[in-house]
């Protein structure tokens, strides 16, 4: 008989070739697979990381109308944001309330090492929330309570105060946290007095208005606290002149 | 004798009637010969690709016949047309011709001529295409005299056909054509071929998949068929007589398939 080892030779190779495409394919997929996984695996760390990141420090960004302007030939794309919802459209004064919060006492606890973050995690009125939560906060209570009735159209202040939404400028949140203890609005005032110093905890206009506030409120004990920390960080004259004038006042009371 | 052995052979390329497999193709074209043959015809041609059945058909139809009518069946051409003469002068006038002599054409076609009506002699051509022009000449003379039916089997190859053709065009009243069988047929053809020698469970275990192979292989060319069934037998016989074989004979072996169509040049490796 002809040579049938060369027969077998040839089948194997016959099925070799056969099975060419096939094992090209199955590389193929497995490498997409593979390929697929990991990005998947690297996009979901990053996002993880991202919304970690963007959920303490930034709100999410509010839908902004996109409208394209044509200016001497060039596109641009200007964002353009949307309008908040309807406040109050009365043309009342501002009124600021004088309501006093509850204070807690057993707020002096040092064993945190940023007691200025501590005391804040701890103040039953300011949750540790996100600054878009507190503005969305506030502007619930402005429905409700109508504690204050702003002028619309002519407040430097609420201009501002939209334009953080997307600026996101610590130095915006200063600007606020200023106005509203100079309106005498603690409350708002010790919150912008936060976010900015969430944004920027060198800022010692932040730590100042937040004390300041607190004790305008008086919340004595936790302004010393948070002038206490703050000094612990700096040798601000100022942080010591009121931490002075507060512990008087704490003594006096 | 390795049962193998005598599978392969089943295969082996026969005419034999015995070795007839009922097919419903085949007995469409027996059917169509039949009734050809049966009408005053002069010329029948039967034609088709090699391997598809022509001589088996041409076979199937001498031996039914050869009791109730004149019929004839040359096989293979001689290459003299002294032989062919011969053969046809002994089976016309039923004399043998004397020896040292030549048929002369002109008085065997007044013979042919004077026998018209009283005999009808059907001649059964296989393998036409190997006769020359002035030989087929000589057998449209003859068939002219109305005393003689011939049919002529042609191997169609992709242009011959039409050379055949043309060349009866004129003398040619019926065309059978015989081609490759399906798939289905294929099995049934290979189911059959065992099943008459009993080999019901080596039938058995061919299935579809293999009948797929083997078709993608022979196309349902009778021969090409023939060719693969004898080589995967005899793959089998070789592996069966090797001293530790490990033949599976619940399954027919798809390998064996494919190393016949190696064997065989239906697969370039
Ligand atoms: N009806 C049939 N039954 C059994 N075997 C057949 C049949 N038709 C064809 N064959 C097989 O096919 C082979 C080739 O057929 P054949 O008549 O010689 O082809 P062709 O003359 O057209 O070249 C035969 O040897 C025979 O084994
Ligand atoms: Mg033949």
């Amino acid at each position: 008989m002809y040579d049938m080892k060369e027969l077998e030779k040839k089948w194997f190779k016959y099925k070799l070739k056969q099975s060419i495409p096939w094992f090209i394919l199955v590389i193929a997929v497995a490498l997409m697979i593979l390929y697929y996984n990991n990005r998947v695996k690297v996009n979901t760390l990053l996002v993880d990381y991202y919304n970690q990141i963007s959920e303490k420090y930034f709100p999410k960004k509010i839908e902004t109308n996109t409208t394209i302007v044509t200016l001497d030939n060039r596109t641009q794309v200007v964002e353009v944001p949307l309008p908040l919802p309807d406040i109050n459209e009365s043309e009342d004064e501002l009124n600021v309330s004088d309501e006093i919060f509850d204070t807690n006492d057993t707020l002096y606890e040092t064993n945190s090492s940023n007691p200025f973050f501590s005391s804040i995690k701890d103040a039953p009125e300011v949750d540790k929330k996100t600054p878009e939560e507190i503005l969305e906060d506030e502007i619930e209570k402005r429905h409700e309570k109508k504690y204050i009735h702003i002028k619309k159209s002519s407040d430097a202040y609420q201009e501002v105060e939209q334009r953080f939404v997307t600026s996101q400028d610590p130095e915006d949140a200063l600007f606020l946290a200023r106005i509203y203890y100079e309106k005498k609005n603690y409350k708002k005032a010790e919150e912008w007095a936060f976010i900015a110093n969430e944004l920027n905890d060198e800022s010692e206009e932040s730590w100042l208005i937040y004390a300041k506030a607190k004790a305008a409120r008086g919340e004595y004990l936790k302004a010393i606290h948070i002038l206490d920390s703050y000094l612990q960080k700096t040798n601000s004259l100022g942080a010591r002149k009121l931490l002075e004038e507060y512990k008087a006042k704490l003594s006096k009371k | 004798m390795s049962s193998y052995k005598l599978l392969k052979n089943i295969f082996v390329d026969t005419i034999d009637v015995d070795e007839y497999i009922e097919l419903e193709s085949a007995l469409y074209s027996y059917n169509t010969l039949f009734d050809s043959i049966s009408r005053p015809l002069k010329m029948i041609l039967l034609f088709g690709r090699p391997g598809t059945g022509k001589s088996v058909l041409l076979n199937q139809i001498y031996q039914n016949l050869k009791y109730q009518r004149e019929i004839h069946y040359f096989d293979a051409p001689s290459i003299e047309p002294r032989e062919f003469f011969r053969k046809f002068f002994k089976l016309v006038t039923l004399k043998e011709l004397p020896k040292n002599t030549e048929v002369n054409f002109t008085t065997l076609i007044d013979y042919c001529k004077s026998i018209r009506g009283k005999r009808e002699i059907t001649i059964l051509l296989d393998e036409a295409q190997m006769y020359d022009e002035q030989m087929l000449e000589k057998i449209r003379v003859l068939s002219d005299t109305g005393a003689i039916k011939f049919v002529i089997s042609i191997h169609k190859t992709q242009n011959e056909d039409l050379i055949a053709k043309e060349h009866f065009q004129t003398r040619i009243w019926e065309t059978i054509e015989l081609r490759n069988i399906s798939k289905e047929e294929l099995k049934t053809y290979i189911h059959k071929k065992l099943l008459k020698r009993n080999y019901f469970d080596i039938a058995d275990t061919i299935k579809e998949k293999h009948i797929h192979l083997i078709y993608s292989f022979t196309k349902g060319n009778f021969r090409e068929c023939n060719k693969v069934m004898f080589k995967i037998f005899e793959i089998y016989e070789y592996y069966e007589a090797q001293p530790n074989s490990k033949i599976d004979t619940k399954k027919f072996s798809t390998k064996f398939i494919e190393m016949a169509a190696i064997r065989l040049g239906y697969i370039n490796v």
